[in-house]
């Protein structure tokens, strides 16, 4: 038994306070009520006797006090809320799945419902409640009062996100616990990603309750993706959308619209149970694409419509001088995102030779002005070996060959890293010159291309994969302390949601839109004795009430008949 | 506490009315009494025969029996009961406690001085005498015996004029009543006898007492059974000591028991001396209850 109320150290101490003020009470000086008879003859005999009978000095009504005692304990009680709960010993998390998936017909009413009457006889001081929506949130800390609970459940409504459910499983058994085992009880549909884990460590159990109220076919969308464009166009993506159905219905092409335009796809493939639509070329404006699935009002309405706001790429501009090296002015020239203007017009990106130039730029300097061949000047602090790599990656320069350039030049090319006032790229000028094979090198026009969009911050377009996509790419194991094998995932990698922390091939990825399980399933399965009803403990604050009142009406009772004063 | 008694609640017509039937009937006054209707030891002039006795020089030559005279030869009289009257002395209780009332309470004095006004009235309506000796810590003499119905009004006049007085002393009272050598008659102490001198104290002194006594006891339901209850101070109204009680069962029953001392004392001296004992209470109408005293319309004293 736990009290919701107060703490037990608590609830003893105002025990014992009670105990202590009320035996004081007894012991003080009575008030006596005056009143006048006609005389006191028979009284002084009737109280000389009972003065030979008390039990101490002042303590006068050993009953009365124990009746006193025990109302004001069971009152007392009655404020700190006792409750009954089972103890296993072990820790417990509860988990309220409210993704998308949840919206369907009355799961997570049901789910919030069941888990609320769990929480009741769950030990208060190791029960964790949590709501995996898009971030997962944790609404009931151990020893949080379960009031608490139902009302921050109370508004809690399903998201339009896929299930983060066993992405929360897995980062509890990886995160450090105390010694004692754990209980993850998920409120929702099957999770067999985080049930798979939760086999792997012995002291782990997961049980499902899965909700029981089947629901109608439906249709969502369930990937919708932009990419840089397959024609190279540099003002314009290509965009994916992916819509599925249950099992048994046919899925529709969706409708698209581009800031309320209506777009016309470019290919459309039947799947098993969907339909994937490639939209090509779409301007990249910055404007909103919208996909709806057609004919909405089905089981679930948050997947019915999904929308992504489009990359804005207008073209770079690039001051140049009158001589700049021929090799670098085709490669420019070559950019589909750059467009060329004089030198001194305004740019985003200058070609200059003023080496104390602080405007974003690509400065040529000589060679004995600069001891690498490559300098990379950023405006942001950081590690300087990360930055070193990430400039590598950034300009393709994994890519040259920098051992005939070593060969030809007689010394080291090397890249360097430093911070300033502007974004820039130094280089020899005579790397761009025919002395050097730079730019015969076919990664050449990829640094130019990519040395000025990085110089003028363009926007870069991440591939979107769906929740649950299966990417290329080796997984590193996910082990237990011991060395075992956590995570039996096939060594590949799964995308998640969360945001671009998943990588494909070191390409980031974000994770859009729904899980397919979540717009497809109908059922629900419970899984362990995830659907073990326990009955709903007893009302002890009531019962509390109601010894009160007994206790009160007996007091009143033996006052009446002469027994206390 | 109250005071006096007004007259108008003490005295009405109708009281006086109802009470007239009843009579006092005296087993044998006290010689040298006034010509009244009780009998008497004194032999008189009554209708009466009592006894007869030789003749003396100087006796009345009307009372000689002739026929015994002319059957031995001896003259004899032939005596006669006198009738003479019986002196009524009313006592009443006019301590403190006697006025004394509680919340909704009337106080014994009411009943105690309606109780004594009618006795006097049927005394008076019988030719009787009475007297009114109140007493509280002494006892005084408002009015010595008294006969004629004419001195009802003043007698209830007096009755009315009563103050209430210090504490109840009766022993001293009867001390008092004893020196005033009145003429044996009816003592009628109209009392709640809650003398602090105990009971023992209070039967002592009425044994002494010379005349024939009639106690009547001011009694209320709560003197047994007091409906009081808590951590109280009683004081006493006429004392003001204190006494501070814890009202709980096993107080009220000790209190009860005595209680029950007390009232079982006054008692068993009436059963004893052949006193007359009357329990009134005061929350009810007089002349019922003394009606029912007054079996068959009077009342032998």
């Amino acid at each position: 038994m736990s009290f919701a109320g107060l703490s037990a150290g608590w609830v003893l101490a105002g025990l014992a306070a009670l105990a202590a003020v009320l035996l004081a009470l007894q012991r003080l000086r009575v008030r006596h009520r005056e009143l006048t008879v006609e005389t006191t003859l028979f009284w002084q005999e009737a109280a000389e006797e009972a003065r030979a009978r008390v039990l101490m000095d002042r303590f006068r009504h050993p009953l009365a006090y124990l009746f006193v005692l025990l109302i004001a304990s069971v009152l007392w009680l009655g404020v700190a809320a006792p409750r009954m709960e089972s103890d296993d010993g072990r820790d417990h998390v509860l988990l309220l799945d409210a993704s998308a998936g949840m919206a369907r017909g009355t799961w997570l009413a049901a789910s919030r419902e069941r888990l609320l009457a769990d929480a009741a006889w769950a030990p208060r001081d190791r029960t964790t409640v949590i709501v995996c929506a898009a971030t997962p949130r944790t609404v009931l800390l151990p020893g949080e009062n379960l009031l608490l609970l139902a009302q921050r459940l109370a508004n809690v409504v399903a998201e339009a996100c896929p299930e983060t459910v066993t992405q929360t499983i897995r980062d509890l058994i990886h995160a450090p616990r105390s010694d004692r085992a754990l209980a993850i009880r998920a409120y929702g549909a099957g999770y067999s990603g985080g049930l798979r884990l939760a086999a792997q460590a012995a002291d782990v159990d997961v049980t499902v309750f899965a909700p029981q109220s089947p629901v109608a076919a439906n249709s969502g969308v369930t990937a919708l993706g932009v990419a840089d464009a397959a024609s190279g166009a540099w003002g314009a993506v290509d965009v994916l959308v992916e819509v599925t159905s249950t099992a048994g219905n046919a899925a529709h092409a969706p409708d698209v619209t581009l800031d309320g335009a209506a777009l016309t796809p470019s290919s459309t493939v039947a799947l098993g149970s969907g339909v994937r639509t490639v939209f090509r070329d779409v301007p990249a404006a910055g404007g909103t694409l919208t996909a709806t699935v057609p004919g909405s009002g089905d089981a679930a309405a948050l997947d019915d419509r999904a929308s992504v706001v489009l990359p804005a790429r207008r073209p770079i501009v690039v001051a140049v001088p009158a001589d700049v090296p021929r090799a670098l002015l085709a490669a420019l020239r070559g950019d589909p995102a750059v467009r060329l203007t004089a030198a001194h017009e305004p740019a985003d990106v200058t070609v200059t030779r003023d080496a104390g130039s602080t405007a974003p730029a690509i400065v040529l300097v000589a060679e004995d002005a600069q001891d690498d061949a490559f300098v990379v000047v950023t405006t942001g602090a950081g590690d300087a070996d990360t930055m070193l790599q990430a400039a590598l990656d950034e300009l393709a320069l994994t890519q040259i060959d920098a051992t005939s350039l070593a060969t030809e030049a007689g010394r080291a090319i090397s890249l360097g890293v430093r911070t300033g006032d502007a974004p820039q790229v130094r280089v020899w000028e005579t790397l761009l010159t025919a002395r050097y094979d730079l730019v015969l090198q076919r990664a050449f026009p990829a640094f130019v291309a990519r040395a000025v969009r990085r110089i003028a911050g363009a926007a870069e377009v991440t591939p979107v994969v769906a929740v649950g996509t299966t990417l290329p790419g080796a997984l590193a194991p996910l082990t237990d302390p011991t060395g075992a094998l956590l995570d039996p995932a096939d060594g590949a990698l799964r995308a998640v949601v969360g945001g671009p922390h998943v990588t494909a091939a070191g390409t980031p990825v974000h994770v859009a839109l729904l899980d397919t399980a979540g717009t497809t399933a109908t059922e629900t399965e419970a899984v362990g004795d995830g659907d073990l009803v326990l009955p709903a403990p007893p009302d002890l604050v009531t019962w509390a009430a109601l010894a009160g009142l007994v206790l009160l009406t007996a007091e009143w009772l033996l006052y009446r008949a002469g027994r206390l004063p | 506490m109250a005071g006096a008694i007004p007259f108008d609640e003490l005295f009405d017509a109708d009281f006086l009315e109802s009470v007239r039937h009843l009579r006092f009937v005296a087993r044998r006054v006290d010689r040298r009494g006034r010509f009244a209707e009780q009998r008497s030891r004194d032999l008189g002039d009554g209708i009466e025969f009592r006894d007869f006795r030789p003749y003396a020089a100087g006796d009345d030559f009307r009372a000689i029996d002739w026929n015994i005279y002319r059957r031995l030869g001896k003259v004899f009289l032939r005596l006669f009961e006198q009738l003479e009257d019986l002196p009524l002395y009313l006592l009443p209780d006019v301590s403190t406690s006697a006025f004394h009332a509680n919340g909704t309470e009337r106080p014994r004095a009411l009943a105690g001085l309606r109780a004594c006004l009618a006795l006097a009235a049927i005394s008076l309506n019988q030719h009787d005498s009475v007297g009114l000796l109140p007493f509280a810590a002494d006892l005084r003499v408002v009015q010595r015996p008294r006969a004629g119905k004419g001195t009802l009004l003043r007698f209830a006049e007096r009755l009315a004029a009563l103050q209430p007085g210090g504490r109840t002393d009766l022993v001293t009272s009867l001390r008092r009543l004893d020196a005033l050598r009145l003429r044996r008659g009816v003592v009628t102490i109209v009392s709640d006898f809650f003398d602090p001198a105990g009971i023992a104290a209070l039967t002592t002194a009425l044994r002494r007492v010379t005349h024939r006594l009639v106690l009547v006891q001011l009694v209320r339901a709560s003197d047994r059974d007091p409906h009081i209850s808590g951590d109280l101070r009683l004081r006493d109204c006429e004392t003001g000591a204190a006494e501070n009680v814890s009202i709980t069962r096993d107080v009220l029953a000790r209190y009860r028991v005595a209680y029950d001392r007390f009232d079982h004392g006054l008692t068993e001296f009436a059963r004893q001396s052949g006193a007359g004992l009357v329990r009134l209470h005061c929350d009810a109408d007089v002349v019922p209850q003394l009606a029912e005293l007054f079996a068959a319309g009077s009342l032998e004293a």
